[in-house]
């Protein structure tokens, strides 16, 4: 979830509720230098790290484990590998790069680096963070989408760290609201879904010289960005929603990479509000009103029917086939991940997991 | 509700044609007046209990720090200064009414009264009713009502009091207060002040609290002016300025800071018969916040506020026999706005009837019955029957032996708050078709008096349909629904004694509250109710020497909705130690010293957010 809907709620004076945007994505970024080498002792390699935000405000966020087979949940790794430690308040995302994993923690304005085999805490960004929200890994730099002040509209930008030192070299300042964050092997993209209020627009940085080259207009609160097989990068918008007073339809738009110009795009109802984007073997996933739809993103046709439906998510992640649900329940107790596959659309497992599960991500 | 109505206008005309067939006598102005006639009068069935003037004085202006460790109430409390709100019998923030001189002053915005916004020094008495008091006191007064009250006295008095301390943290405190009275004149002005860098050390980390300092004031002032010998015109006012910053907590940071802005004013006009009063009631309540996400940065901040204006028609007529019955009429509109509040007006219509009869001196009972009426929502009949009786337990002692039993049944309700209804923000929206929640609740009590000891034993029961939660609607929005149901029970025991010996007195009160909070869907404890708190206290003073210990216990909470994380018990304890040292006609100068968590406790009332050690203050209190 947000922070905005948790500031929202802290005013309304419900307390010890969460907070958080979800946000999938299989951060697997595109990078030559795959490495191949095995590390020792990995007790969690060959499985699913889950990111649970933990209670807003009065606690922590936590990693939980789930082994490739479903068998085996174990919850709370961080702690039992790091004791006795914590990853810092409401775990946003984690991105990846070769053998570490960035765990950003939203509200503690932190990103604590871990080892993602064993877990183990190899260092930390405390400083130069004020509302991070994604990570992304791009030839030896770390690039972290920031609010900042969520009620100062103009002080929002993207940290640039550099992954050796683990200090912020740069400061790029974006538009209001920087929330996904992707790269394609040239640039970076940088979806503005507006943090408190809403915006429009997907920043192209160029990673050579930090500097923002191109703004493209998309729908309004574009929350997906992924990559099809041909290199088309697809954007996601959720469209304004109602109590904005200025409620406005969800939009799929591919932007063609080499230019940074939508080249095709499709709009929805008015109260419609896809989200969760997801894209595997060119089959196109998103999430709407409890139900779960497929196109294919080579010969896009908005998808009219549901191919699945599902409780209400906090958000969904498409892995190698399977559906992996984030139900937070009542956003005060632990939460589930409920596993489909989607061959079958038949659940295979629902899996106890931490307060707020927001990402499910393969760990391998 | 339209018989309702109508059989209550027949009341009042009744009412309005046998007064024209009194005599009156002449009707003797009492020496104190209270503010709030019905917390006294129309309070049978339930305990009221009324903080003692060396309670206050030797405690924090703030009240949560006074009710934690003098009644069963539990708080969960973002750290020293920061938002407090109650827990009473296991019930809601929003379930619990705070009444200023006889009017709910819960803010329409969120339904609760922030602890640490009230300077209980600026009060001549606080009384906690337990249990249901809706018809009285309105929306919220479902696990009970907390009282502050100011008295207006027609006697001669010319009275300074002036208090200042500091403390631990930079921590310092001051209160003036001058009083004024004549036969036929009243008036007090009373200012406290109260700021803290509040920096303690989070016990056994590296931490510190940060970003936690407040400043707060209080204004009140209070007149009374007796316009003939049956004729009183009474105004009270309380005027609140707080600028506080929201610490962070051990695992996230925060720079936020939050002012709030509130003032509440009430005039009564008072016109006394032999068998009648009637009183006409004028009330304005104004409250506004202001929320930096960075209290560095004023110029962004979010808001809310709400206006409110109350008119109050009040007559009592007193029967023959000991019976009395108060019919009240009452307009109020409210209208809120805010950055994320649609702006809307509220007006309700309210009628209610109070019926007292003591039948002889040692039965008395009352019937109450009220509703509301607003386009916004539908009000339940609230109805409420309350009797005590008393059996001395010696026949020629009725006065200071005796035992009494109290029952009390009741229907009471808490409203959708402006949020509840018109929220507009990212992620969250309100629902305009909330419904009040609504409680039937029982109350049954025990009282010994013996001649040094006071025993109570109070066993409650409240069952709330319809409770208004806040969760994820089926496009991930926040929004409240009317969807909870919720058992409260329990029971408490308080004791109290006293002994004295010469110049020696002795004063010690024990009370233990055992609270079962449960949700009926899943069967939990509901979070933030701790089953078990025990409060103690134990005085002594001597001539010139006051010292008090007091202990406050307070069971495991649960944090999470299933169970599954809990925060640990712990028991704190403080000392304190008054000395007078002048005493001259009327002018007293005492000088105490404060030990507060003398144990040095690590305890926390709200998961991650720690609470000071050990720490002190000192203050010297002038009287002339």
């Amino acid at each position: 979830m947000k922070l905005n809907k948790f500031l929202g709620l802290l005013a309304l004076g419900i307390i010890g509720f969460t907070s958080c945007e979800d946000a999938d994505d299989n951060m697997n970024v595109i990078d030559p230098e795959e490495d191949q080498e095995e590390t020792i002792e990995s007790p969690y390699d060959q499985g699913f790290l889950v990111a649970n935000e933990g209670p807003f405000n009065n606690g922590f966020g936590a990693i939980s484990y789930i082994s490739a087979d479903l068998s085996i949940v174990t919850n709370d790794v961080y702690q039992t590998e790091n004791t006795p430690d914590n990853l810092g308040n409401v775990v946003n995302s984690i991105g990846f790069d070769i053998d570490l994993a960035y765990v950003v923690a939203n509200v503690g304005n932190r990103i604590t680096v871990l080892n993602r085999k064993t877990l183990i805490e190899e260092g930390r960004v405390e400083t130069g963070l004020v509302n991070p929200r994604f990570f992304v890994a791009v030839n030896g730099k770390g690039y972290v989408s920031n609010w900042g002040d969520p009620f100062d509209e103009t002080d929002d930008y993207v940290a640039v760290i550099n992954l050796r030192t683990l200090n912020v070299d740069n400061v790029i300042p974006v538009a209001l609201g920087p929330e996904k964050i992707v790269f394609n092997g040239s640039s970076v993209y940088v979806a503005h879904k507006g943090a408190f209020g809403t915006n429009n627009i997907v920043s192209v940085i160029n990673p050579i010289d930090d500097t923002v080259t191109t703004t493209i207009e998309v729908g309004d609160v574009p929350s997906g960005l992924e990559f099809d097989s041909q290199g088309n990068l697809w954007v996601l918008s959720q469209g304004n929603p109602s109590f904005t007073m200025n409620e406005t339809a969800g939009k799929i738009s591919r932007v063609d990479v080499l230019t940074n110009t939508v080249n095709f795009s499709a709009d929805f109802a008015t109260t419609a509000h896809p989200d969760f984007l997801n894209i595997e073997e060119d089959n196109l996933y998103f999430f709407l009103d409890g139900g779960v739809f497929v196109g294919n993103a080579l010969d896009y046709l908005v998808p009219t029917t549901a191919q699945l439906t599902v409780p209400f998510y906090y958000n969904m992640n498409i892995i190698n086939g399977r559906l992996y649900g984030c139900n937070a329940g009542d956003f005060a107790s632990n939460g589930t991940v409920e596993v489909y596959d989607l061959s079958t659309n038949s659940l295979e497992a629902s899996l106890d997991v931490g307060i707020i599960p927001g990402n499910v991500y393969l760990n391998e | 509700m339209k018989r309702t109505c109508t059989i209550f206008f027949l009341f009042l005309c009744f009412y309005m044609g046998s007064l024209s067939a009194q005599i009156d006598t002449l009707y003797v102005l009492p020496e104190v007046v209270l503010s709030d006639v019905k917390l006294h009068h129309f309070s049978q069935g339930q305990v009221v209990s009324t903080l003692k003037d060396s309670v206050l004085e030797n405690s924090s202006t703030l009240l949560t720090e006074v009710l934690r460790y003098n009644s069963l109430i539990y708080f969960r409390e973002n750290g020293p200064g920061g938002v407090s709100s109650p827990s009473f019998r296991g019930t809601s923030a929003q379930q619990t009414a705070v009444v200023w001189n006889g009017i709910n002053i819960n803010s329409q915005l969120n339904g609760q009264t922030d602890f640490n916004t009230i300077a209980s020094k600026n009060y001549d008495n606080i009384s906690i009713r337990r249990g249901g008091g809706s018809i009285p006191y309105g929306s919220g007064a479902v696990g009970g009502s907390i009282h502050l009250n100011n008295e207006i006295r027609f006697q001669d008095a010319y009275e300074t009091n002036v208090s200042m301390g500091y403390g631990s943290f930079e921590t310092a405190a001051a209160n003036v207060k001058t009083t004024y009275g004549t036969e036929a004149f009243y008036g007090d002005v009373a200012v406290d002040y109260a700021q803290s860098e509040n920096d303690f050390d989070y016990l056994d980390t590296s931490q510190q609290n940060e970003n936690g300092q407040f400043e707060n004031v209080n204004l009140n002032a209070n007149f009374g002016v007796v316009l003939s010998p049956k004729q009183l015109l009474k105004f009270y006012h309380n005027s609140f300025l707080g600028d506080r910053n929201f610490s962070g907590t051990l695992t996230a940071p925060s720079t936020a800071g939050y002012e709030d802005r509130n003032s509440r004013s009430l005039a009564e006009w008072a016109v006394m018969g032999d068998r009648f009063t009637s009183k006409v009631k004028f009330a304005h309540v104004f409250e506004q916040f202001r929320f930096f996400t960075n209290a560095e940065k004023k110029e962004n901040y979010s808001f809310g506020k709400a206006i409110r204006y109350t008119g109050q028609y009040d007559f009592t007529y007193r029967f023959k026999g000991n019976r009395s019955l108060k019919t009240v009429i009452d307009y109020t509109s409210v209208k809120g706005s805010g950055t994320n509040i649609r702006p809307e007006r509220r007006n309700t219509f309210v009628g209610m009837a109070l019926w007292r009869h003591e039948v002889n001196g040692s039965f008395e009972y009352n019937a109450q019955l009220r509703q509301d009426v607003t386009a916004t929502f539908e009000s339940p009949l609230l109805a409420s029957v309350g009797a005590f009786c008393t059996m001395p337990l010696k026949k020629e002692d009725k006065e200071s032996k005796y035992y009494r039993i109290s029952i009390n049944g009741s229907r009471n309700y808490r409203i959708p708050t402006f949020n509840d209804l018109y929220w507009q923000g990212a992620g969250a929206t309100g629902n305009t078709e909330l419904q009040p929640e609504t409680s039937w609740q029982a109350d049954l009590g025990h009282l010994v008096q013996l001649e040094n000891w006071q025993w109570n034993i109070n066993t409650f029961y409240i069952r709330t349909s319809d409770f208004i939660k806040w969760q994820p609607n089926n496009t991930g929005i926040w929004t409240p629904v009317n969807v909870d149901e919720v058992i409260n029970y329990g029971a408490e025991f308080s004791m109290n004694y006293e002994q004295s010996y010469n110049d020696h007195d002795f004063q010690w009160q024990w009370s233990y509250g055992f609270t079962k909070a449960v949700d009926i869907a899943t069967k939990n404890q509901l979070i933030y109710v701790p089953e078990h708190k025990i409060t103690t206290g134990l005085s002594y003073h001597w001539k010139w020497l006051d010292t008090r210990y007091q202990m406050m216990y307070i069971d495991e909470v649960f944090t999470t909705t299933d169970a599954s994380r809990s925060l640990d018990g712990y028991t704190v304890a403080n000392l304190t130690a008054n000395i007078r040292i002048l005493k001259i006609d009327k002018q007293q100068m005492t000088f105490s010293l404060q030990a507060r968590n003398i144990f040095n406790s690590n305890y926390q009332t709200i998961a991650f957010r720690p609470n000071p050690g050990r720490n002190f203050l000192i203050q010297t209190n002038y009287t002339f």
